[in-house]
């Protein structure tokens, strides 16, 4: 079988940590590169998780330079629901492999360029790398095969009413991707929720035999305790969802509209704003995750930790 | 003396063909690319019509030109034809250009320029800041080998884009100016209020029309630019020239250093180059901002430049 080149964009980050777990025992992917970008933590240690997670999970691919900082904002951090690190109480393996010196955004172009058409971009975190991509390289959005993402929401948001946090973040490169004539598949809010685990869910996992259990605890259980923190009975894992709703198809339902990110206004900045009515009568440029089934989501995880041996 | 190298990012546009003319006479600059991008026009014309300065001025195969980005960062492109005409350089009548751009996009060859050149280069935007601001963006790691960014733009009191705050390179792409600004590079900003006070008289056109045929050029070039000055009873100014000069001649301009930050979100103050002036301000100074022109010696200094083609 043929696989799809990939490239993940990640700011590792717990959620980002399980879809890379996910992502790494997926026969389906090719993975050419991950690409860290400034998000959950500073670059310097979300580009370190990256490289560690990549030698944890055995995933033999280059880990590249990257935004360091969202286009025009300054950074802020989800260091409340990731912790120090970025991985809650995750002790990572310092990586060996060599430092890769190129950026994000001209791997993925090269990427784009070997495989035209095929390479699918997957986006964990903020979308400063992949605007980047597009601003410095217009004819990368012929190129690239598929684009999703995790980010936004048609409803409301988990930074503010509205804004998620990812596209909160740095809206102007969320503004530049939806605008960039890419057809965005959106693993938002919406679809995310509807995956959300209970406590009992997260102890069937946590309680599977596997040769990364015990980093999967470390992870996990710092989430969950966060997710008390701030409320929630437990933790959405987005980027974890994201990645199962790639690899299981069937797993999200999807709706086809337009949608564009607020960039000025000060209630509403940050939010994508999914046209699902047509309003404004444009052509669509986006499927948003809408609905998930959430076992489907478990089983997808169990199946894929059943396979670290 | 060593040459300054420096790269032209423009749009031309009138004065922008002006200070191409005036970069490429002078021996203190070596220009060692020029990138086009939209916003006087399109980026097709912009390109079409730098290429045709080169090749009157007989320079179209010693400087490379590579094309950049044909929309702004976050909107499309608004033209504004009644001061540069349909093809963006309305007025002398000339063939159209056989060389064509290089291979490669305007950022990628700023990067090739940067990444090879031993010395610090410096940047001479002279257009909105979409190609700059993406090459900022796309490079963090060449900004220590810019050695300065000695742009036309910005407006600290009154704009002229149809903006009462903002001035037309910025309106276009504040998105992309602010990244320029916020860069840490140090900028040297020929705002509107100054290059409004580097203005030639008819005399001058017509003493620079006799001289030889780039000097005809520039007077036909200013027949045209004068029109939109005249109806709006402005004066003759070639905006874009004072950041070309200020680079050959710094004396011939006044400044001060103060914080300019871009403003993106207003109203009413979309594109406005924030410059704080105040006394007490604890803002970094990132900007040299140009107060004032010795006109004189700035004209003296464009003819200087347009005789070197009698040679």
């Amino acid at each position: 079988m043929l696989k799809e080149p990939v490239i993940i964009d990640t700011d590792p980050g717990i959620d980002d940590f399980m879809a890379l777990v996910l992502a790494a025992k997926c026969e389906r992917f090719d993975i050419k590169a991950l690409t860290p970008v400034a998000g959950n933590q500073v670059f310097e240690k979300v580009w370190r998780n990256a490289r560690g997670i990549a030698k944890l999970l055995g995933i033999n691919c280059v880990v590249t330079k990257g935004a360091e900082k969202p286009l025009i904002l300054e950074q802020e951090l989800a260091d409340a629901v990731h912790g120090e690190t970025g991985l809650g109480k995750l002790q990572l393996p310092e990586s060996d492999a060599p430092v890769c010196e190129k950026y994000a955004w001209d791997v993925m172009y090269e990427e784009a360029k070997k495989n035209p058409g095929k390479l699918h971009i997957i986006a964990i975190g903020p979308l400063t790398n992949v605007a980047i991509a597009i601003k410095k390289y217009p004819d990368i959005v012929g190129l690239i095969g598929k684009l999703s993402i995790m980010g936004g929401s048609a409803g409301f948001g988990n930074h503010s009413p509205y804004g998620e946090f990812n596209i909160w973040v740095d809206p102007h490169a969320a503004a530049i991707v939806f605008r960039s004539g890419l057809k965005v598949q959106m693993f938002g809010m919406d679809g995310n929720k509807t995956c959300q685990m209970s406590v009992q869910d997260f102890h069937d996992i946590m309680d599977l035999d596997c040769a990364i259990k015990q980093e999967m605890n470390d992870a996990l259980s710092f989430s969950i305790e966060a997710a008390h923190g701030y409320g929630a009975e437990a933790p959405v894992l987005h980027d974890a969802v994201t990645m199962a709703g790639i690899i299981d198809e069937s797993l999200m339902e999807f709706v086809e509209c337009y949608t564009d990110v607020e960039v000025r206004s000060k209630t509403c900045f940050g939010r994508t704003i999914c046209d699902v009515r047509n309003t404004w009568g444009k052509q669509p440029n986006s499927l948003v995750a809408v609905k998930g089934d959430k076992e489907k989501f478990k089983s997808v995880i169990i199946n894929t930790l059943k396979k670290y041996r | 003396m060593n040459r300054i190298p420096v790269m032209i990012d423009c749009d031309p546009g009138h004065d922008d063909a002006i200070a191409l003319i005036m970069a490429l006479a002078s021996d203190k600059l070596d220009v060692r690319c020029i990138t086009t991008v939209a916003g006087n026009n399109t980026l097709e014309n912009t390109t079409k019509n730098c290429l045709k300065v080169l090749t009157v001025l007989g320079k179209e195969h010693d400087v490379p030109v590579a094309m950049g980005l044909d929309h702004p960062m976050f909107k499309p492109l608004r033209i504004s034809k009644s001061v540069h005409g349909e093809s963006g350089m309305d007025g002398p009548v000339v063939p159209d250009p056989v060389v064509k751009p290089v291979d490669m996009n305007a950022v990628q060859l700023m990067e090739k320029v940067v990444r090879e050149s031993e010395e610090r280069v410096t940047i001479v935007p002279i257009g909105p800041l979409t190609n700059v601001g993406t090459f900022l963006l796309a490079n963090p790691d060449l900004k220590p080998k810019i050695e300065r960014i000695c742009l036309m733009g910005g407006s600290s009191l009154i704009g002229n884009s149809g903006s009462a705050t903002a001035e037309f390179n910025i309106f276009q792409d504040a998105e992309a100016a602010n990244v320029v600004f916020s860069s840490g590079i140090p900028i040297v900003m020929h705002d509107i209020e100054s290059t409004r006070k580097a203005f030639v008289e008819e005399k001058d056109i017509e003493e620079l029309r006799g001289m030889n045929h780039v000097g005809k050029f520039v007077a036909e070039l200013m027949d045209f630019f004068t029109l939109y000055s005249k109806q709006h009873n402005l004066t003759f100014s070639i905006h874009d020239a004072c950041a070309v000069s200020w680079l050959i001649d710094p004396s011939i301009f006044i400044s001060t250093f103060a914080n300019v930050t871009v403003d993106i979100v207003g109203e009413k103050t979309y594109g406005c180059t924030v410059t704080d002036f105040r006394a007490n301000s604890t803002l970094p100074k990132n900007t040299e901002v140009v107060l004032n022109v010795h006109r004189e010696r700035f004209v003296q200094l464009l003819k200087d430049c347009v005789k070197q083609y009698s040679k």
